[in-house]
């Protein structure tokens, strides 16, 4: 396992560099200029030569890829063009913002799509089954920017039940944090609720009709037993990848939520960062969500080994 | 007098397009405590689904319509208990445990096999977990798992088939039940397991006097193991009584005709295989009457007009449900015996060789990690020596693994031989490259095992039949691709009518024929034929192995003849090869190798093979074969047999034996008969 392991974190390393490679030139490419971002439109052009140089911009683009790679090799990412500091203490204040929203609605989402997966495999055909089939399909593809105004509107603007917008840690101030928290979770943890019900129905579906089920059950087994015991541990193989997928989704992909809820969030910061050329930022953003992804499907696939013991990765 | 289990017209029906259709159609059984009783029928009639209805593990689609269950010690009807209630789960496992067809999937995959054998003790008995621990040890002792501590924490994966299906009877026995049902129980397993495993079955049952039903397709497994037999078909019992009765004296048309068709192998060389015609009703489109009137070989038209004849008692304790009476069934027995004079086909044997396999190998490499590295090579088959005359059967046994379909591909050029030589009509094909195989190829054919899967399924039959004329250029022009199509659907007896028809609309047993036409349209002289009927029912076996004989003599055709059923293979060959991991352990003409069977692994398996005679099962000599077949991985060093012999001697684990000559048509390879 550890040989393993260690030859998984290796892999990802080359990863994470060919997506280094791959961002720094598409952000080169594409049209805009920093310096204009910076300084505006009207400027003089001693000035725009003086930050064009001091940017780094005259240097040609693969050897500016590799000045940023040795100083991101020392730890240095930079400094952001637009917010004037250090791009790993402004990605940390972030990034812990979106994390913690991530996490969150992460653990929210396994226990509901779960227990929901479960009923209405168990409730085949009847009409439990056919409500929960129905709003999951439904909701999964419900695009999540959509949801947040929808919700906004709601709560917000005609209710005017909770804040509207804005972040607080929970250690600041608990209520409101609660209450400016609640939306953005909800609308994060909807997608992923449904996925994982929809993958755990289907893959229960798939166990129940396993022989081992029917030996289960003529030894007298309790449903109840049978289901928790014999058939979840089985029908959660499936989901465990999802649910490797969802927390690489739930990181990269939190920019709609936070942006609709305005949220200093990793994800708004990426979006603000493509549209002032801030490379330095969005070259760092792009790692880290990287890795994360990586890190996802490594701990996903050491746990399929934990949960089914046919996997063994090394003989 | 109180019975332990009986079972009164139980009905199961399943909905199927729309419809209710019976699979089980008013079946009734009893059995006293620590008594063996047989079920046997073909696919379809209804066995398991009986026994599953008894239990109510009938899942929807299915439903028991209605029917009565008693237990001994358990007040009332069972069927009126909730399916899922207190009642019924204390019986399911506690009183009634069953073991079922599939070992590969009947154990929970994640879980240990201690924890589900510790399972059911725990469900049915009170005891605390330690003492559930170690009955389950104690259980997985009984049924000859070594090492039981430690395996007591293992995946079934870390299991090989026969050792599954041993735990899968350790988990049905743990609680104590007092019946105990094996639902085709070793099917799926090689016969000396096979036999192992009833043999243990019957022990246990007897020591505990835990009543057995056993549920199979295999009249040797009942011949053998069963003290009463009920037989069965399309949803109903047709016939009932003690083993020894049953086969002496079969009563109903469908048993008399169902000894007719199999082979057994006690057989004379010459017995001719009756099959019986047609196929088993469809349940959706049973008749009210007889639902065996159309295959029966007795039928008068009585039975057309009646309704399904019951179970009459003829004499005591002897039931058949048949609708005629003693005189007219033999009147109708010398009408057939007069009208079915068959003899068989006239074998043609050439003196010149059709195949000539000296000494080929083929090992296959194994590689680990990143960079693919070759760590060692896996011996499939060694040093196989034999030849083939034209119009000759060749039959070749060995249970699963032993290197049959490699020795087959390699024959086939399908893998070339690390060395030694294939010399096929006179040509040495072991080196040939494509190019210079393509003449040979249509002479050697091929019949594989599942007429469901080896058939394209959106091939129409004609290009599925036709196909290889067009490859090797044997027609030249449409009309003779038409008629030579329509000649090869006529020689395998189906209906050219059929040609445009896909693969899924043929029965098995057509689909066969398909399989055998197709091997015969480029004229081959060689057909290997790879289990060609195990896949099929019992009454079915015996049409394609009549044809398989018919061909031969007709286009003087020579069979390799692969099958683990030496039942078969000893009906249908001239010589036989015996093979053991990946070696050859025998090779002797068919009537020497079975009255003058000299290696030691032969012994074992002839002996592991049930006869569909009581009377002769109660005189044969047993030789019980100790321990599994090794992975081909782990070949011991020598003879591969040493370690499992009785006889082994300290040369047999060093060098591994020569084929020798004890005669003329007997070739061994064991040291017991080189020390002479």
């Amino acid at each position: 396992m550890g040989s393993y392991v260690l030859k998984r974190l290796g892999q990802m390393l080359l990863i994470l560099l060919i997506v280094s490679v791959f961002s720094f030139l598409l952000i080169s490419f594409i049209p805009g200029d920093p310096v204009y971002a910076i300084l505006g439109a009207e400027v003089a052009p001693e000035e725009y030569a003086r930050v064009h140089a001091e940017l780094g911009l005259d240097k040609p683009v693969i050897v500016r890829y590799f000045d940023w790679l040795f100083n991101a090799l020392r730890g240095n990412f930079g400094q952001s063009i637009q917010f004037h500091m250090s791009t790993v203490e402004l990605l940390a204040d972030r990034m812990s913002v979106t994390m913690y929203l991530a996490f969150i609605s992460f653990f929210v989402s396994i226990p509901f799509g779960i227990l929901f997966g479960v009923v209405a495999a168990v409730k085949r055909g009847k009409a439990i089954d056919t409500v929960v089939t129905l709003l999951a399909n439904v909701c999964a593809c419900l695009p999540q920017f959509w949801l947040g105004i929808l919700v906004l509107y709601v709560f917000s603007l005609t209710l005017g039940l909770l804040p509207s917008f804005g972040f607080v840690w929970p250690w600041e101030d608990f209520w409101m944090s609660f209450k400016q928290s609640l939306m953005p979770i909800f609308c994060l943890s909807l997608n992923g609720v449904s996925s994982i019900a929809r993958q755990t129905r289907s893959s229960m579906l798939e166990v129940i009709r396993q022989d081992y089920i029917r030996t289960g059950r003529s030894k007298g087994l309790k449903e109840t037993s049978l289901i928790v015991i014999h058939a979840l541990k089985n029908a959660l193989i499936p989901v465990l990848t999802l649910l490797g997928m969802r927390l690489g989704v739930l990181m990269g992909g939190s920019m709609f939520v936070e942006s609709v809820f305005s949220i200093p969030g990793m994800g708004s910061l990426l979006v603000r960062s493509i549209s002032s050329r801030d490379i330095p930022v969005v070259q760092a953003c792009v790692l880290v969500t990287a890795a994360i992804t990586c890190l996802a499907n490594l701990l996903t696939d050491i746990l399929y080994a934990v949960i089914d013991p046919r996997i063994r990765y090394d003989k | 007098m109180q019975r332990l289990l009986t079972v009164k017209d139980i009905v199961t029906s399943f909905k199927m397009e729309g419809q209710r259709v019976r699979s089980v159609d008013g079946v009734s059984f009893h059995i006293d405590p620590g008594e063996i009783i047989g079920v046997v029928g073909e696919s379809g009639s209804g066995k398991s689904v009986t026994m599953l209805s008894m239990l109510q593990l009938i899942s929807s689609p299915g439903r028991v319509e209605s029917g009565e269950v008693f237990l001994e010690g358990v007040e009332g009807n069972l069927l009126s208990a909730p399916a899922n209630g207190p009642l019924m789960r204390e019986v399911r496992g506690g009183r009634i445990s069953m073991i079922f067809q599939e070992p590969m999937t009947s154990l929970n995959p994640v879980l240990t096999i201690g924890y589900q054998i510790e399972e059911n003790i725990l469900l049915h008995q009170k005891c605390s977990k330690e003492e559930a621990k170690a009955r389950t040890i104690e259980m997985l002792k009984m049924v000859n798992i070594p090492d039981a501590e430690e395996r007591y924490s293992y995946y079934p994966q870390q299991f090989s088939g026969g050792m599954r299906q041993r735990i899968m009877i350790a988990m049905a026995m743990a609680a104590k039940p007092s019946v105990l049902i094996a639902d085709e129980a070793t099917t799926a397993l090689d016969v000396t397991t096979q036999a192992q495993l009833l043999e243990m079955i019957r022990d246990v049952a007897k020591k505990t006097s835990t009543a057995v039903i056993i549920v199979t397709h295999n009249l040797g497994i009942v011949a053998r193991f069963a003290e009463r037999i009920y037989v069965m078909y399309a949803g109903s019992v047709v016939e009932t009584t003690d083993t020894m009765r049953l086969f002496k004296k079969p009563e109903h048309p469908y048993t008399r005709s169902l000894l007719q068709a199999i082979p057994r192998l006690d057989d004379p060389k010459d017995r001719i295989l009756i099959p019986i015609d047609g196929l088993p009703p469809n349940p959706a489109t049973r008749p009210d009457y007889c639902p065996f009137y159309d295959r029966c070989l007795y039928h008068m038209d009585k039975c057309r007009e009646q309704k399904k004849p019951a179970l009459i008692e003829l004499e005591e304790g002897h039931f058949a449900a048949c609708l005629l009476t003693e005189e007219e069934k033999a009147q109708k027995a010398v009408e057939i015996a007069n009208r079915d004079i068959r003899s068989a086909p006239q074998k043609n044997i050439q003196p010149d060789n059709c195949l000539e396999v000296e000494k080929i190998r083929k090992f296959f490499p194994v590689f680990q990690g990143i960079m693919r590295k070759k760590i060692g090579e896996v011996k499939a088959i060694e040093d196989i020596s034999f030849t083939l005359r034209r119009g000759e059967t060749l039959g070749l046994v060995g249970e699963s693994g032993c290197g049959k379909t490699t020795l087959a591909r390699s024959i086939m050029r399908v893998y070339e031989p690390e060395s030694g030589q294939v010399v096929f009509d006179g040509t040495d094909i072991t080196h040939l490259n494509d190019r210079q195989l393509k003449p040979v190829r249509p002479k050697i054919s091929m019949i594989f095992q599942d007429p469901y899967s080896s058939l394209d399924p959106r091939q129409t039959a004609e290009s599925i039949v036709g196909e290889s004329l067009k490859i090797h250029h044997l027609v030249q022009n449409q009309q003779e691709y038409e008629e030579r199509v329509d000649e090869l659907f006529r020689l395998v007896g189906l209906d050219p009518g059929l040609k445009s028809r896909v693969a899924h609309e043929f029965s098995g047993g057509q689909r066969q024929r398909l399989g055998i036409a197709r091997a015969l349209s480029s004229n081959p002289s060689l057909i290997i034929c790879d289990e060609p009927i195990s896949a099929l029912d019992v009454s079915i076996q015996a049409q394609i192995i009549n044809l398989l004989e018919d061909l031969q003599a007709q286009l003087g055709l020579s069979y390799l003849f692969i099958a683990h059923d030496l039942a078969v293979v000893k009906h249908i060959s001239d010589r036989i090869l015996v093979m053991y991991l990946g070696r050859v352990v025998e090779i002797a003409d068919c009537l020497e190798l079975y009255e003058n069977t000299l290696h030691p692994y032969t012994k074992a398996l002839l002996s592991a093979i049930p006869v569909a005679d009581p009377a002769v099962e109660a005189q044969r000599e047993r030789v019980v074969i100790k321990g599994e077949v090794p992975s081909i991985r782990h070949r011991p060093t020598g003879c591969p047999f040493h370690n499992r012999c009785e006889h082994a001697m300290e040369i047999c684990k060093k060098e591994p034996p020569e084929l020798i000559h004890v005669n003329d048509s007997h070739q061994v390879a064991c040291y017991l008969y080189t020390q002479r």
